[in-house]
C-alpha cells in the first residue's frame, strides 16, 4: 500500500477536479468547449468507424451465419405477405382519398416536421446507450424532442441539444421510460430496458399475446401517441397475474442504427416553456 | 513532442470509445478503451505515465460519449492506485498479468459507479443483472482488448520492454513480456 500512499495527491486533485468538472457542466460553463471538442473529434471518429465498420461487420457475420440464414428465410416470407398486405393497403387508401375529399377532411400528419441526422458517436456502456447525432439547435432540435428511425419507428429522446450535435437517449438505455399501449387490446403500460438493454412492458391486467404491436399511448406527454415501438415476442403468466413479463423486439435496429429522424415538430408540454 | 502524442493518444482512446468499442460488444457490454490504454501505458513505461492521461481521457470520453464530467475522472482515477498495487507485487507471468489486474479492478469500479448513476437516474436493475450483464462481460471485454493490444505492442517491440517510461532495468525486466 505504500504505493498508494504516493499517489494520494494525485488522488485528492482528481476528487477536487471531479467536483470542479460536475458543477461546471451543470451550469453550463463548459458548452462550448464541449461543441469545438466534438467538432475536433469528429473526423477522428469518422476515420476510426471507417476502418474498424467492415472488421466488425465481417466478424459479426461469421458468427452469425447461421441466424442471419434463418432470418433471410423468415424475411422472404414476410415479404410475401406483406406485398399482398401493400397490394391491399393501396385500394384502401385509394378508396379513403376519396372518402376524405368527398368529406373535406385535411391531413392530421401533414404538419409533421422531421429534420434527418446522421450518428457520429455511440455510448453503449452499462445500462445505458446514447447516440450523438450532427444536428444541433442551429437545426431547430431541442431537448425533449422524439428521435424516430427512417421508417418512423420510435428510437429515443434528444437529452441534450448543442449547436451542431444533439446527445439522443435511446429507448434500450436503461434509464428511458416509455409510456406505450398494445395496439390489438389497448392495454396501457411501460416499456423499460433491462441491464441487458432487453425491452420489457410493465403492464395493467388484459390479454396480450407474441406478436402484438407496441406503440406509444401518449400518456404523459413525453412522446405523441401512436408511434410503433415494437412488438411483443414473449409473455409470461396469466392475464390474471398482477405482474406479467412482457418482451419487446424494437422494429429499429437500435444497435446498429446510422441515419435517425428528429421530430421537430413536437415538444413535450414540460418542456415547451423552455 | 510528448505534449502531442499525449494530446493525441487522449483524443484517439475517447473516439475509439465511441466508435470502435460498441463494434465489439462482449455479451451486450462493451470494452471501456481508455481504461484500456492507461493499463497499456502502465505496462509499458509505468504508472506515473497515466498520471496526467487518465485525467485527460476521462474528461475526453465523458465529452464525446455525453457522460457526466466529473463521475469519468472518479471513475477512471481508479485506475492509477490500482495499477500501482499491482506494481507491487511480482506476478508469476510478468507484469502485463498486473497491468491486467488492475484494469479489471478498475473496470469494476467505474461501471459500478455508472451503474449507481443510471440507477439514481431512474434506472431499474437487480444485481444479478449488473453483475451478469455488465460487470463480467465489461472485465472480459476489456481483457480481450487489453490482451490483443498487448499482443500487438509486444510484436511492435520485439518482446523487449519500452525504455520510454523512466523505469529502472530491474523494474523492466520484472515486467518483461513473457
Amino acid at each position: 500500500m505504500v504505493a498508494v500512499a504516493r499517489y494520494r495527491w494525485w488522488l485528492a486533485t482528481m476528487a477536487g477536479l471531479a467536483l470542479v468538472l460536475t458543477i461546471a457542466g451543470r451550469v453550463g460553463v463548459l458548452t462550448p468547449f464541449h461543441g469545438a471538442f466534438l467538432w475536433l473529434a469528429s473526423p477522428i471518429e469518422e476515420g476510426l468507424r471507417t476502418i474498424f465498420s467492415p472488421v466488425a461487420a465481417v466478424l459479426s457475420d461469421i458468427g452469425e451465419l447461421r441466424r442471419l440464414q434463418e432470418e433471410n428465410q423468415q424475411l422472404r416470407l414476410e415479404n410475401e405477405s406483406l406485398k399482398a398486405q401493400v397490394a391491399e393497403l393501396r385500394q384502401d387508401t385509394s378508396r379513403l382519398r376519396e372518402l376524405e375529399s368527398a368529406l373535406g377532411v385535411v391531413q392530421s400528419g401533414a404538419d409533421q416536421r422531421l429534420v434527418a441526422a446522421n450518428v457520429l458517436a455511440r455510448d453503449a456502456s452499462v445500462l445505458t446507450h446514447t447516440v450523438v447525432i450532427d444536428r444541433g439547435t442551429a437545426d431547430g432540435i431541442r431537448e425533449g424532442m422524439v428521435v424516430l428511425s427512417p421508417s418512423g419507428s420510435l428510437v429515443g429522446k434528444v437529452t441534450r441539444a448543442l449547436a451542431q450535435q444533439s446527445f439522443v437517449r435511446l429507448i434500450d438505455d436503461s434509464r428511458s421510460v416509455v409510456a406505450v399501449r398494445i395496439q390489438e387490446t389497448g392495454i396501457d403500460g411501460s416499456l423499460h430496458a433491462e441491464a441487458n438493454r432487453q425491452l420489457k412492458v410493465d403492464l395493467a391486467r388484459g390479454e396480450v399475446a407474441a406478436g402484438n404491436t407496441v406503440i406509444t399511448s401518449g400518456l404523459g406527454g413525453e412522446y405523441p401517441p401512436g408511434l410503433p415501438v415494437g412488438k411483443v415476442v414473449d409473455v409470461s403468466g396469466t392475464p390474471q397475474e398482477m405482474f406479467r413479463t412482457v418482451r419487446v423486439e424494437p422494429f429499429a435496429q437500435l444497435a446498429a442504427v446510422q441515419t435517425l429522424l428528429v421530430l421537430t415538430s413536437f415538444v413535450p408540454p414540460s418542456l415547451a416553456g423552455n | 513532442m510528448r505534449i502531442i502524442a499525449m494530446g493525441a493518444g487522449v483524443l484517439l482512446a475517447a473516439a475509439a470509445q465511441v466508435t470502435v468499442a460498441p463494434l465489439f460488444p462482449l455479451a451486450g457490454a462493451a470494452a471501456e478503451l481508455p481504461l484500456v490504454a492507461a493499463a497499456l501505458l502502465g505496462w509499458r513505461h509505468s504508472v506515473r505515465a497515466t498520471l496526467v492521461f487518465v485525467p485527460l481521457a476521462a474528461a475526453a470520453t465523458a465529452a464525446v460519449a455525453g457522460r457526466d464530467l466529473g463521475l469519468s475522472v472518479i471513475g477512471y482515477a481508479a485506475v492509477v492506485p490500482a495499477l500501482a498495487i499491482a506494481e507491487e507485487r511480482r506476478w508469476p507471468f510478468g507484469r502485463w498479468l498486473g497491468a491486467l489486474a488492475a484494469l479489471i479492478a478498475a473496470g469494476a469500479w467505474f461501471r459500478l459507479l455508472l451503474v449507481a448513476a443510471a440507477v439514481l437516474d431512474g434506472a431499474s436493475v437487480t444485481p444479478a443483472g449488473v453483475l451478469a450483464h455488465a460487470l463480467v462481460p465489461g472485465a472480459a471485454a476489456d481483457a480481450a482488448f487489453f490482451a490483443a493490444s498487448a499482443l500487438v505492442l509486444g510484436a511492435i517491440h520485439g518482446l523487449r520492454a519500452s525504455p520510454l517510461g523512466g523505469a529502472g532495468t530491474r523494474q523492466r525486466e520484472a515486467f518483461r513480456w513473457p
